[in-house]
């Protein structure tokens, strides 16, 4: 008996290390959260980020602001004149006048009435493409579904819950929900994907079995399986003690709850609390079960544009939004180019310079 | 051009400076390309003091205003994202260069005597760099500025008796608030960067007193000519300033190929959470610091009691100051030390990466465990160290057995019934990087008499 345990924990130790690595890789893979698509934008190209631009004046800038941001810079960035940039310009100063081209681009509605109608603040939007980034925005944009239990009937599977309503439900269409029904085994491994809950349950009845779970010094091991909850529930009742604590210490111990009571029952004490914990290394676990999971959306009810159209709206946005975050980064890389190469004819210089130096050093 | 120089001497002596620094100064004539991180230290400092200089021209420290006036200079200071990028990106590549630079000195001994002050004063250096960095990333006024700093300054909260009143005077506040950003600018931009350049100052001026080491850890200064010159030092200008100019256009073009095209440094150099201005009302999912901090962050997280993991991080940081006085081994250069020691080595940086990944990784059982493992490892090295003063005496077993008790009791002093089934799979499973290490350093030596032989140290530099 001893032996095989010394031989288990030998064994554990040494393929320990190998396994726990393994593990940690997959672990790290999954610790993105949602899958996300790339968004494969170009922040160079004008056209899309002026489309982008157009289209944020139009559904977002209603509710968010770019308070960062200045329309004239977008349309020096963008190659287009401060009168051809005024015709996205909705917004209005104090005077009630279309705001300037060189104002902060604010958005329409106060904020104080936008954090009671959508239960918090459209947040500003001059840095989400660099805190969230354009792959995060491309895809939130496209997953919207219907969801009848939300404020606006909208929910979304990029940002569960989102106060946001579908803005673009007009442009996209109406998105549902598919449901699949994976069948997890140990809580995380796939062992079958269905399409309707009663395949997934009819699946989960034949595999399920209640695991008897022995924890004790080195961690925890399945020492039975049995097919119904009360055979598990049999098993680890058989094996567990009753403790009866006085002022927490313990005083005495039962095999069963009722012997424990009637040792209460029959030694009171003034002043101080009885208490009968049950005592136990084991526990039981089911060995599967269902979890009910987005598999896609569908289009149910089209919208004015065809998926394609719309794929590229949400892109135009993104683009902008990304380009926003930084306008910087229009010329950030070219500026790299040219310092790198006079850094590395430098280095030429510089090379032979000290080679020169240091020929009369042996 | 004579006239003037002499005319100075007469009042200010600027040609013996000139020649007791530089060209008088003799260094060895066998630096490596670890020798260059020294100079490299000093250019990011220049660098950091005048990118500052810039923003601070432009920046608010005012909660109202200092993330508007970061954003204002990103994009309406003409050149601002240049200045701030400079800077940013240079706080990152300061840790770099000054964590090379250390373990430069840990690789051939050069924190030896008679070196000592000149390892302490360079930790002084550390740990002001460690101030200034902290308080610098409270300023962008961002959700990790305020959340980071929320962390650290609460651990002074844990401080038995006096820690309420510590914690409020480092805010100003009963929160973090204006009265903090305004205290934090004030250090940042006057108080520690005083300080910095003269503890750098005072670094290299001890440095010229007793003279640079070498990769052989060979003193130079023992062998003369006739006219007192060491017959292995070189001039330091003009050959070591030309061969520093080819390491700082190495340097540069690793810093501004960053600073153009990943200033965010994967969001490792700009943490993405921290483009979403200061809430103190909603808490991000996940804190991480930034990662210069991170080793440390892991050794905090490894302890289960908030006061005692305070304790132990600054205890990480305290015993590299006594690093001098506890490898006592004559033979400075790790060349010509023995197997085990190399491999001491070896495991220090490697799992000081590992505490540095997992500063940044949320907590999971996995991770918890291995950065307790690694804690216990990056302490033990210390002792491990100790074993290595006198290979040839060392009594290896009696060491071995202490340091693994001393492993034992302290995961005695940790072990908790509330532990879950992985949680315990995990920690025996990981008991085992402590016995590896243990054994690799302490038991090899021993059993493996080939992995205990020290080389012999040559008169003069190789190479």
């Amino acid at each position: 008996m001893r032996e095989s345990k010394m031989k288990s924990i030998v064994k554990m130790l040494s393929a320990g290390v190998m396994t726990s690595f393994l593990v940690a890789s997959v672990a790290n893979a999954n610790s993105g959260g949602v899958h996300l698509d790339p968004a494969n934008i170009d922040v160079h190209n004008k056209t899309s980020l002026l489309r982008g631009a157009k289209n944020f004046a139009n559904y977002c800038q209603g509710c968010h602001s770019l308070k960062f941001s200045r329309a004239n810079r977008i349309a020096a960035d963008t190659g287009v004149s401060d009168d051809q940039i005024k015709a996205i310009i909705f917004t209005r100063d104090d005077e009630n006048e279309p705001v300037k081209p060189g104002a902060l681009m604010k958005s329409a509605i106060p904020q104080k009435d936008a954090a009671k109608w959508f239960g918090t603040a459209p947040p500003d939007l001059s840095l989400v493409g660099r805190s969230r980034g354009g792959d995060w925005i491309y895809n939130y944009l496209k997953s919207f579904y219907s969801d009848n239990s939300r404020p606006f009937g909208v929910n979304n599977t990029v940002f569960n819950n989102v106060g946001m309503p579908h803005v673009l439900l007009d442009l996209q269409g109406v998105q549902d929900p598919v449901y699949r029904y994976d069948l997890l085994h140990h809580g995380h491994a796939v062992e079958a994907s269905f399409k309707s809950e009663e395949e997934a349950k009819k699946a989960l009845e034949e595999e399920r079995k209640f695991e008897v779970v022995k924890l004790d010094l080195f961690g925890e091991s399945i020492v039975g399986a049995y097919d119904t909850e009360k055979e598990a529930a049999d098993f680890v009742e058989a094996n567990t003690t009753y403790k009866v604590l006085l002022d927490k210490k313990e005083v005495a111990s039962f095999e069963t709850k009722e012997e424990a009571d009637k040792y209460v029952d029959a030694n009171p004490v003034n002043g101080a609390k009885y208490k009968v914990v049950p005592k136990s290394a084991y526990s039981v676990k089911e060995s599967h079960k269902v979890e009910k999971v987005i598999d896609h959306l569908e289009l149910v009810k089209p919208g004015k544009q065809s998926p394609a159209e719309y794929e590229q709206t949400i892109r135009d946005l993104t683009n902008f939004l990304v380009y926003v975050s930084e306008p910087a980064q229009l010329n950030r890389s070219k500026y790299g180019v040219f310092t790198l190469i006079f850094l590395f004819i430098f280095f030429i210089f510089a090379y032979f310079l000290k080679k020169e130096y240091w020929k009369d050093v042996h | 051009m004579g006239g003037l120089v002499n005319w100075i001497d007469a009042r200010f002596p600027l040609t013996k400076v000139w020649n007791e620094h530089l060209a008088e100064y003799y260094a060895p004539k066998n630096f490596n390309s670890w020798y260059f991180f020294g100079s490299l230290a000093m250019l990011v400092l220049v660098i950091q003091i005048v990118t500052g200089i810039f923003l601070t021209m432009h920046y608010k420290p005012d909660t109202a205003l200092a993330f508007t006036s970061v954003e204002y200079i990103m994009r309406d200071v003409p050149g601002g994202w240049f200045i701030r990028y400079m800077h940013s990106t240079g706080a990152s590549m300061f840790f770099i260069v000054v964590y090379l630079h250390m373990f430069r000195g840990l690789l051939y001994g050069s924190f030896k005597g008679p070196r000592e002050l000149v390892w302490l004063i360079g930790m002084a250096i550390y740990l002001a760099l460690m101030a200034e960095a902290f308080m610098g990333y409270l300023l962008p006024w961002g959700q990790m500025s305020f959340w980071g700093a929320q962390v650290i300054i609460n651990l002074f909260n844990t401080i038995p008796y006096i820690g309420e009143i510590v914690s409020q005077t480092i805010r100003g506040d009963f929160v973090i608030s204006d009265p903090t950003l305004n205290r934090f600018f004030a250090f940042h931009v006057i108080a520690v960067p005083l300080i910095l350049v003269g503890l750098v100052f005072v670094h290299i001026v001890a440095l010229h007193v007793v003279g640079s080491n070498n990769p052989d850890g060979v003193e130079i200064k023992k062998l003369k000519d006739d006219k007192g010159i060491p017959l292995d030092g070189i001039k330091f200008h003009p050959y070591y300033s030309v061969k520093d100019i080819m390491g700082v256009v190495v340097f540069l073009i690793v810093f501004f190929a960053i600073l153009f095209f990943i200033p965010e440094g994967g969001g490792y150099f700009l943490e993405h959470a921290n483009f979403e201005a200061a809430n103190p009302l909603k808490t991000p999912e996940h804190i991480a610091p930034v990662w210069y901090f991170t080793p440390f962050y892991t050794v905090l997280r490894a302890v289960p009691d908030p006061w005692y993991g305070t304790l132990a991080m600054f205890a990480a940081i305290a015993v590299l100051f006594i690093l001098p006085w506890l490898d006592k081994n004559p033979i400075k250069s790790i060349r010509y030390r023995n197997t085990a020691h190399k491999i001491n080595i070896v495991w220090f940086a490697v799992f000081f990466l590992i505490l540095g990944y997992l500063g940044v990784m949320p907590v999971t059982d996995f991770f918890r465990e291995l950065g307790t493992r690694a804690t216990q490892i990056y302490f033990l090295f210390f002792l491990v160290t100790m074993a290595h003063s006198r290979p040839e005496k060392a009594k290896y077993i009696l060491w071995f057995i202490a340091l693994f008790a001393l492993v034992l009791f302290t995961d005695w002093l940790r072990w908790n019934d509330s532990f879950t089934g992985p949680q315990r799979h995990y920690f025996w499973m990981m008991l085992t990087l402590p016995t590896i290490y243990l054994a690799s350093t302490l038991l090899l030596p021993m059993f493996v008499s080939r992995c205990n032989k020290e080389k012999e140290v040559p008169e003069r530099v190789t190479g």
